[in-house]
Parts: structure tokens; C-alpha cells; sequence
């Protein structure tokens, strides 16, 4: 198969996919193409929201058009990390001996979601860290690789803050987006409303499988860039650290820290996917602004000050964004 | 074509385009610059004294620069990677084309995928012209500038500000430098004119030429010009001085000894008794009396002509008149010695009725007795001019005759070194050397060599006296050059006088110039040469033109007193007076007896009101009023309508 025509089956299993989680999910859009540009840049997300927006259902749907094991974890304060990684069993052979097994914990799946993870504890949440990054899991001394493709979709609560312990920023740093779930318009509502409460069931297909999906994030990584656009997405990354040469003031006024070099590996992977599906062979400045948001707002940590006044990294990455030029060469020539 | 050519070229377009529009734009801009400038530099010369050369600057800039910008423009170069980022920017190809180009300069990728980018960024950049991509447009800013280039225009017409402290320097400049260039002319002029004969002389010359050259550099104040100038006066006063009576107390000739070329007394001698021999007995008469003659012969002349012949025939008694005032006329002339064959002709013809010849040799007598009165007008003049040279050395010498004197010299030595004089001669010779010792005393030691010759004449050492006369020659030369360089000298100081009075009056050199007069005092520029006062008129003529006191003028004369006397009449005495006149008070009551006229009046009350208002509206006009009472008097007029 050439390239092209790989280009051509990613784009079709793309509206595929979104086709069919459009049959579930009324709306939301924009979260919509998120979790599946994260998904074929093989990257994890975060989704935020308060209770009742589909979340959850999201995830679940993404299952179902996806051929691919899924495993939900309900994060729960009590929930320890051997609930979520497995443990060693003391189990009885059939020669009578006793022996230790790995029991498999849920995450040994191609999908997980950790429905509302804040509410775990730091330590439970810890236990993701080095699945998520690492593809692997270490248990009992023996590290136990996960199966491939492996996709985290987190979601937490922003509200009822009582008895939930905010995700450290390494465990933030390992999603590849966070994106935040919105309320419907009054269409998007009235068509909820109808899903739901009337008698029809929505039937979703399977789009794609694990291997298909594998080969497709592959492809992902070969969309060429041009040195001036990963510039771009350089300095914006570099423009987020407060207290440096290519600081702005509002980073330097508002910010503790700024993004990781995870980051602008979000935004050019990110990138790339939407170069794809918008139809195109190379990235563009236009791909690195529209996911500068999802990739770079959870990596970006604010102080005392901003959070007094309300800012979050949202109104922080959009000053960036306007600030930063795209391409100042181009402008001078 | 490929696509990798066809991106190619479609950049090389693009870049050359680029580069017209930037040099198009960068003009533009350099014109923008420069009208700002022009403006600035306008208003600052509205305000401020900027000196006129800013203009020219400013000018040159404004060429200098629209054509700088017009040539970076042009000189810029576009890497065609450039040019493709800022055609992906401009027509929003999403990085297609600088993609594609990296691509192909060589940046290491799958093979299938850079087919795809340059495919993509080819069909994207096909249908781009560089043309309607890279208009030649006029820019926004043209109509700035000619915004500016209007404000610029009737910036134009604004009057600038000045100071008068700056108005009075420029026009001390401006005069400071008039007087320089006049004085640097009119010195050049004199040294071309009278090489002077001394080097002191000529630097003292050379330093009022310089010092007019200087003026002229606009780089001194009226001070430093008027000390400049009183300097070198004194400079040249002592010059003058060190020349001695040459230069002071000998007045000089009319005509300037060292300019003109003068005749010698001898030769004027020669001409006249050559003048005298031609008129022959009448040469003693003045040409007053030929004149008379003449004009008494032309009005005979012209009465005979009026007559026609048959009138001339027929009045025996006029011819027989005429005949007398002829026959008058001819006798006349003969006692002044004159002949006058072609009178006694007509008399002749006029006897035997030949009209024609008689009006032919009444022509020819005219004639004759023109070239007489033209011979004795030119040996009164030449009498005249022998008289104001002076007949002897003594005269000469005593009028400043200097050329003259030496002339009379010379004489003097061809004739001791001839030896072909009498006794009676060299007796005259030493009588005229010794009436020459006195004025000769004004020329330095003229008037020893000049006893000496005396002496050594007498003693009849001919050539000891000639050589003492040959020394008292030299000298009247070495004075000579003396006098014609104290004039070249006066004349400098009176330049430099002109130049200190029209430097201190602020007035232009010109005008410093009394006309009519002009150096050494004679009849100069403005008013023609008076050389002959015949042609002028006099000053009783002149003043005849504005005396007007023989006129009456019964408009003009005075009417203002009267032989009333100072008795006022008691009508007009004032019987009470309420209060004081006081200017802006309160106008007093006067009370008057008044004229008391009794009967009838036949004009109705209004008229007379109406009329005594308008008599008041124009007093009040014409300001007949003062002002203290016009509004009283306004008041009271007013209430009469009442």
C-alpha cells in the first residue's frame, strides 16, 4: 500500500470514527476530534467537565467503534494501585503446591478509562505513570508490557473539589491533550434529549482495529514539517517559561512553570493528525494554533497571582498565541 | 515542466516581482520622508531664520532618496525559500509551498511523501500569478504626500517671522555686502584705470579691493565693518599725507594732468594764429558780431524767398529797401573786416532784377558767413583754453597746469640748448623763471631748480641752466605721479567714505552718491555731462519754475480772522452756567440770552426740528462733537422729537 493510499484509509477512518461516535454523542465537536486526533497520535487525554455531559459515554462509545479490549476504572479514594496494575496472588497448582500468579489489573487493556481520576489518590494516580508513558507495568519486580495500542482517557470533575486530590504535574504531563467538556447549545440539548428519552437504539459499528489503528499512528509520525513551523510550535513552548529570553510579560507575570518539551511533542503530533484530516501532506502554522490549546493548557502550572485574579492557561496560551509571531521572516520579505 | 521546476520558476517570478514592488514601495517612502522634511524644514523656515541653502539640501534629499529606495529595492535579494513562506502567508497555503521547497533543497524524507508535498504545493502554486499576487499599485501614502505637498503649497504663502534684531543683521548684511561688491569693483576699476605709480600706493589700493572682497563673504557685523572701514580711511589719510603738498595742498587741474593728454601751449599757439590767419582782419571780433551779421542776412534771406517774383517786381519800394538793408549789411562787415564778395553779388543782382542769382549768392553769403562765425567760435574757444592753462611757466604751475608747465619746460631747454636765442629772449626766459618761483614753491624743489636755472641763466651757463631746468622737470614729474596716485588715493577715500555712510545709515551704496557730483568734485553720473552750461539752465531759470509767489490764490488765503474785534456779543454771553466742563462729566447748563427775533415764524415747528436734528446727526458724524458732549447732545436732540 503507498503512502497515499494510506493517507486515503486514515482519512476515511477517521470520519468513519467520528461518523459513528456522532451517532452516540450529540455535539462537542471539538472534544470529539480531540480524542481521536489523540488517538492516532497515540497519545493520551484528559477530559474535564462537570457531571452529565457525556464524558463517559464518550469513552464508552469510542470502544465500541474501535476493535479494541476496554476496561473502565472507577478512581475512588480507597482505590489502591495494585486495583488498578494487578497483583500476585497466592494460588493453589493442581499439584497441590501453592504458588505466586500476577492477577491482571484492568489496565492491562487497549482502552482504559479512568473515570474521574482525581478522586483517587496520589499514589493510586501515580500507579498510571509509568503505563502511560512507558507502555508497561512493573509488578512483583517483572515489568509486564501492555498490549498495543495503549490509550488512557481520563476524566475528572472540576467541581466538588472536597476529598480529591488534584493530579500531579507529571501524571498531567503524560496526557497529550486535556480537553475541556462544554455544555450543549439548546439544539445540541434537545437532541440529547431525544436520544435518551425515547425508545431507539443507536447501533455503532466497528471502524477500526488495534493493528490497522497501529500502522495509521505510524503513518502519523511521517507527515513532513517544515523547519519554520516546528519553529513556531519551538517558540511557543519556549514562550510559556516565565523568566527567560523568549518570555512574554504574561508569562512572566502569571507562571510558575511552563510546558515540558512533552508539549511541543503534543503540538507537532497533534498537528500532524490535523494536517491529515483537513486534507493535507505537511503541517501548517493553522494545525499548530488550533491544538496549541488541548496540548499545552495542562502543562502550563500558574501562580498565586493569576489564580487570584481568575487567569487560567487558557487566557494565558491565547496571549501567547497572538503574541508570538507565525512566521517573521515571511512578514519581512 | 516539473513540479520542482514549476515551483521554481513560479518563485523566480514572484522574487523579481517582489523586488519591483519593494523598490516601488521604498520610493514611495522615500518621497513620504523627504515631503516630511520638505514640510518640517518649511515651518522651520517660517518661524525660524534656517538658511536658504536648507532648501537646497532638502531638495537634493528629496531626489536622493525616493531614488535610494528605488535602488534598495532593486538591489534586495529573495531566496526563493523566503519568497515561498511569504506566498504561503499571502495566498494562505497552509506552508504547502515552503514544505515543498525545503523538500526539495534536500531535507531527508520518505520518497512517497515528498512526491505527494510537491504535488500538492505544485497544484496550489499554478494558479498563482506574480502579477495580480504583487499589484503595482499606487500606495495610501501617495495621497499623503500630495496632502503635504498642499499644506507645503500654502505653507508657501504664509509670511515668514522675523525678528527685528534678525531683520536689522539681514539688512546689514545684505547693505554690508552691496558696499563690499561696489568697493571691490570700483577699486578694481580704478587700478585698471590709474596704474598707480607707487607700490605703497597700490597695496593701499589692493587693501580697499580686499576689504570690499571681504564684506562680501556675508562674515561681518556692522561694527566690525565700520572699524574696518575707519582703519584703512586713516591708512589712506596717511598715505595722502606722506605725498605732502602734492597730495594736499596743490589744487588740481580741471583736467587731470595724469588722465588726459593735454596739449601743449605751444602747439595751441600754432592752431590759433593758424585760425586767425584764415579769418584774416576780422579774427579780432568776437563771433557774437558775425553772428548778428548772420542772422540780420538770414531774415533778409528769408524775406526775399517769401516774395515771389512778380511781388518783387511789382513793389519797386521794397527791393529798393532791401536793397538798402544789403547795402547796410555790407558795410557793416566791412568794418569788421570782413569781405564778403557773394553779398555784393546779390546786391548786384538784386539792382539788375536777377532774382535768381540774387537768391543764389544770398545763399552762398549765408554760407560764407557760417564757416566765419564757426572759425571765430572755435578761436574764442581755443583763446579760452590757452587762458586756463596759462600763458607762462608762472601761471602753469599756479594753476595746476603740471603737463603744460612741463611742456613750457621742455621749451625752455630745446632753447638754452640751441643757443639761437636773443638777449631779449633769455631776458624774458629769466623774468618768466622768476615769476615761476613762487607757485613753483607748491612743487617740491621745483622752485630751487628752478632758481638755480635762473642763476646759471643769468650767469649765462646755458647747460648748467638747462640741466637745473631738466631737474626741476623731473621733479614736476616725480609730482606728477605724486598728485595722480593722491588722487587715485582721494578717490579710494572717498569711496570708503560712501561705503561708512551707507554702512552706518543701513542705506545700499548707491544711494550714497550725490548725483550730479561725482569724484574731485566735478559734474559726474546721473545728470548728464554739464561740460557745456549753455545747454542747462540756470539757477534764477530753475527757481523761475517753482516760485509761485507772483500767483493768487483767494482759495488758500486766510479766513480765519475777522476784524470783529474781541468783544463778544452780548446775544451770546452766557447769562448762567450750572457746573463745570468737564470732559466725560456732566454737561452744565448754559444758559443764553439768546437772539431775540420777534414776528412770525413761517416754517412749522417740525421742519425746523427735523432740520436742527439733521444738522446735529451730522455734526455728530463729521466729529464735530467732542466726545465728552456727543451723548448729551445725542440725548437732547433725541428728546426733541418728543
Amino acid at each position: 500500500m503507498t503512502s497515499e493510499d494510506k493517507i486515503s484509509k486514515f482519512r476515511a477512518t477517521y470520519d468513519a470514527l467520528t461518523a459513528e461516535i456522532g451517532k452516540v454523542i450529540v455535539g462537542q465537536k471539538t472534544i470529539v476530534d480531540g480524542t481521536v486526533n489523540a488517538l492516532f497520535a497515540n497519545g493520551h487525554v484528559l477530559l474535564e467537565g462537570v457531571p452529565g455531559l457525556g464524558k463517559t459515554l464518550l469513552v464508552r462509545t469510542l470502544s465500541q467503534v474501535l476493535d479494541l479490549s476496554f476496561n473502565r476504572i472507577q478512581f475512588t479514594p480507597d482505590l489502591m494501585p495494585a486495583d488498578v496494575i494487578g497483583t500476585n496472588m497466592v494460588h493453589e497448582t493442581s499439584d497441590g503446591k501453592r504458588a505466586f500468579e500476577f492477577q491482571h489489573g484492568p489496565i492491562f487493556s487497549h482502552l482504559i478509562l479512568a473515570d474521574e481520576i482525581n478522586r483517587a489518590t496520589p499514589k493510586t494516580q501515580s500507579a498510571m505513570l509509568e503505563a502511560m508513558q512507558e507502555g508497561s507495568v512493573t509488578a512483583g519486580g517483572k515489568i509486564r508490557k501492555l498490549d498495543s495500542p495503549f490509550f488512557v482517557l481520563a476524566t475528572q470533575n472540576p467541581i466538588d473539589q472536597e476529598g480529591t486530590y488534584p493530579l500531579p504535574e507529571a501524571q498531567l504531563d503524560r496526557f497529550f491533550y486535556k480537553l475541556l467538556v462544554g455544555y450543549p447549545s439548546a439544539d445540541e440539548l434537545s437532541e440529547v434529549i431525544a436520544r435518551t428519552t425515547e425508545e431507539n437504539q443507536v447501533q455503532v459499528n466497528k471502524v477500526v482495529d488495534g493493528h490497522a489503528l497501529s500502522e495509521l499512528q505510524l503513518m502519523v509520525k511521517q507527515v513532513p514539517v517544515a523547519s519554520h513551523v516546528k519553529d513556531y510550535a519551538i517558540r511557543l513552548v519556549l514562550a510559556s517559561h516565565p523568566n527567560t529570553e523568549s518570555a512574554l510579560e504574561i508569562t512572566n507575570k502569571f507562571l510558575r512553570f511552563g510546558s515540558s518539551p512533552r508539549g511541543a511533542q503534543s503540538l507537532l503530533l497533534g498537528a500532524k493528525v490535523r494536517a491529515l484530516t483537513e486534507g493535507r501532506f505537511n503541517v501548517s502554522f493553522d494545525d499548530i494554533h488550533a491544538v496549541a490549546l488541548p496540548a499545552l493548557r495542562h502543562r502550563l502550572i500558574v501562580n498565586f497571582e493569576a489564580e487570584a485574579e481568575g487567569i487560567t492557561t487558557d487566557h494565558i496560551l491565547d496571549k501567547i498565541l497572538s503574541e508570538v509571531p507565525r512566521d517573521s521572516k515571511a512578514s519581512n520579505t | 515542466m516539473s513540479q520542482k521546476q514549476l515551483i521554481a520558476c513560479k518563485l523566480k517570478a514572484a522574487a523579481r516581482r517582489r523586488k519591483i514592488q519593494l523598490s516601488w514601495q521604498c520610493m514611495w517612502m522615500g518621497l513620504w520622508i523627504c515631503v516630511c522634511i520638505w514640510l518640517l524644514s518649511l515651518i522651520s523656515y517660517k518661524l525660524f531664520p534656517v538658511p536658504t541653502i536648507t532648501f537646497f539640501w532638502v531638495g537634493l534629499l528629496s531626489f536622493i532618496v525616493p531614488l535610494s529606495g528605488l535602488i534598495w529595492g532593486f538591489t534586495k535579494k529573495f531566496p526563493p525559500k523566503d519568497i515561498a513562506r511569504w506566498i504561503d502567508q499571502e495566498k494562505n497555503l497552509k506552508e504547502r509551498l515552503s514544505t515543498a521547497v525545503e523538500l526539495a533543497e534536500g531535507k531527508p524524507i520518505n520518497p512517497e511523501w515528498e512526491v505527494l508535498v510537491l504535488r500538492d504545493a505544485a497544484s496550489a502554486v499554478q494558479k498563482i500569478e506574480p502579477k495580480s499576487l504583487l499589484p503595482l499599485r499606487l500606495p495610501s501614502l501617495c495621497y499623503r504626500i500630495l496632502l503635504l505637498l498642499i499644506v507645503c503649497f500654502v505653507l508657501g504663502f504664509v509670511p515668514e517671522y522675523r525678528n527685528k534684531n534678525y531683520l536689522d543683521q539681514q539688512r546689514d548684511t545684505a547693505v554690508i555686502d552691496d558696499v563690499g561688491s561696489n568697493l571691490e569693483n570700483l577699486t578694481r576699476w580704478q587700478l585698471k584705470q590709474n596704474r598707480p605709480n607707487f607700490e605703497q600706493t597700490k597695496t593701499s589700493l589692493d587693501s580697499v579691493r580686499d576689504l570690499g572682497a571681504e564684506f562680501q563673504k556675508g562674515k561681518i557685523v556692522r561694527e566690525d565693518a565700520l572699524a574696518k572701514l575707519s582703519d584703512i580711511s586713516e591708512k589712506l589719510r596717511s598715505e595722502i599725507k606722506k605725498f605732502g603738498p602734492a597730495g594736499s595742498s596743490i589744487k588740481p587741474s580741471a583736467n587731470s594732468p595724469a588722465r588726459l593728454p593735454v596739449e601743449s601751449q605751444a602747439n595751441m599757439k600754432n592752431r590759433l594764429s593758424e585760425l586767425a590767419e584764415r579769418l584774416g582782419a576780422a579774427s579780432g571780433n568776437g563771433p557774437e558780431k558775425f553772428e548778428d551779421i548772420k542772422s540780420k542776412l538770414d531774415a533778409i534771406k528769408n524775406t526775399a524767398s517769401d516774395f515771389s517774383n512778380n511781388k518783387l517786381n511789382e513793389g519797386k519800394q521794397s527791393r529798393l529797401d532791401m536793397t538798402q538793408s544789403l547795402t547796410n549789411l555790407s558795410n557793416m562787415a566791412q568794418k569788421l573786416g570782413l569781405e564778403l564778395p557773394n553779398l555784393e553779388k546779390a546786391i548786384e543782382a538784386l539792382n539788375s532784377s536777377n532774382i535768381d542769382q540774387f537768391l543764389k549768392s544770398m545763399e552762398l553769403a549765408s554760407q560764407d558767413l557760417e564757416e566765419i562765425v564757426g572759425l571765430s567760435q572755435k578761436i574764442q574757444n581755443l583763446q579760452m583754453e590757452i587762458a586756463e592753462t596759462g600763458k607762462d611757466l608762472s601761471e602753469q604751475l599756479e594753476k595746476g597746469q603740471i603737463p603744460t608747465a612741463l611742456g613750457t619746460l621742455d621749451a625752455m631747454i630745446n632753447q638754452l640748448e640751441s643757443d639761437q636765442f636773443s638777449d631779449q629772449q633769455l631776458q624774458d626766459m629769466i623774468d618768466e623763471l622768476k615769476q615761476a618761483l613762487s607757485p613753483a614753491e607748491n612743487y617740491g624743489e621745483c622752485a630751487q631748480r628752478l632758481a638755480e636755472a635762473k642763476e646759471a641763466a643769468r650767469a649765462g651757463n646755458n647747460s648748467s641752466a638747462s640741466q637745473s631746468l631738466a631737474a626741476a622737470k623731473e621733479e614736476l614729474k616725480k609730482m606728477l605721479n605724486q598728485m595722480a596716485d593722491s588722487q587715485s588715493l582721494m578717490q579710494a577715500l572717498q569711496n570708503l567714505d560712501r561705503a561708512q555712510m551707507a554702512v552706518g545709515n543701513s542705506q545700499s551704496f548707491s544711494t550714497t552718491h550725490r548725483p550730479g557730483v561725482s569724484a574731485n568734485g566735478k559734474p559726474g553720473g546721473g545728470v548728464g555731462n554739464w561740460a557745456n552750461d549753455n545747454y542747462q539752465l540756470s539757477p534764477d531759470q530753475l527757481s523761475a519754475r517753482w516760485d509761485n509767489s507772483g500767483f493768487q490764490r483767494p482759495d488758500t488765503s486766510p479766513r480765519g480772522l475777522s476784524d470783529r474785534g474781541n468783544r463778544v456779543p452780548d446775544n451770546f454771553t452766557p447769562t448762567r452756567i450750572k457746573g463745570q466742563i468737564n470732559p466725560k462729566g456732566q454737561m452744565p447748563s448754559i444758559s443764553l440770552r439768546g437772539v431775540s427775533i420777534k414776528g412770525s415764524s413761517r416754517v412749522e415747528l417740525k421742519a425746523a426740528v427735523s432740520a436742527a436734528q439733521s444738522d446735529a446727526l451730522n455734526a455728530l458724524n463729521q466729529d464735530k462733537v467732542p466726545n465728552a458732549y456727543r451723548d448729551s447732545v445725542r440725548d437732547y436732540f433725541d428728546d426733541l422729537k418728543n
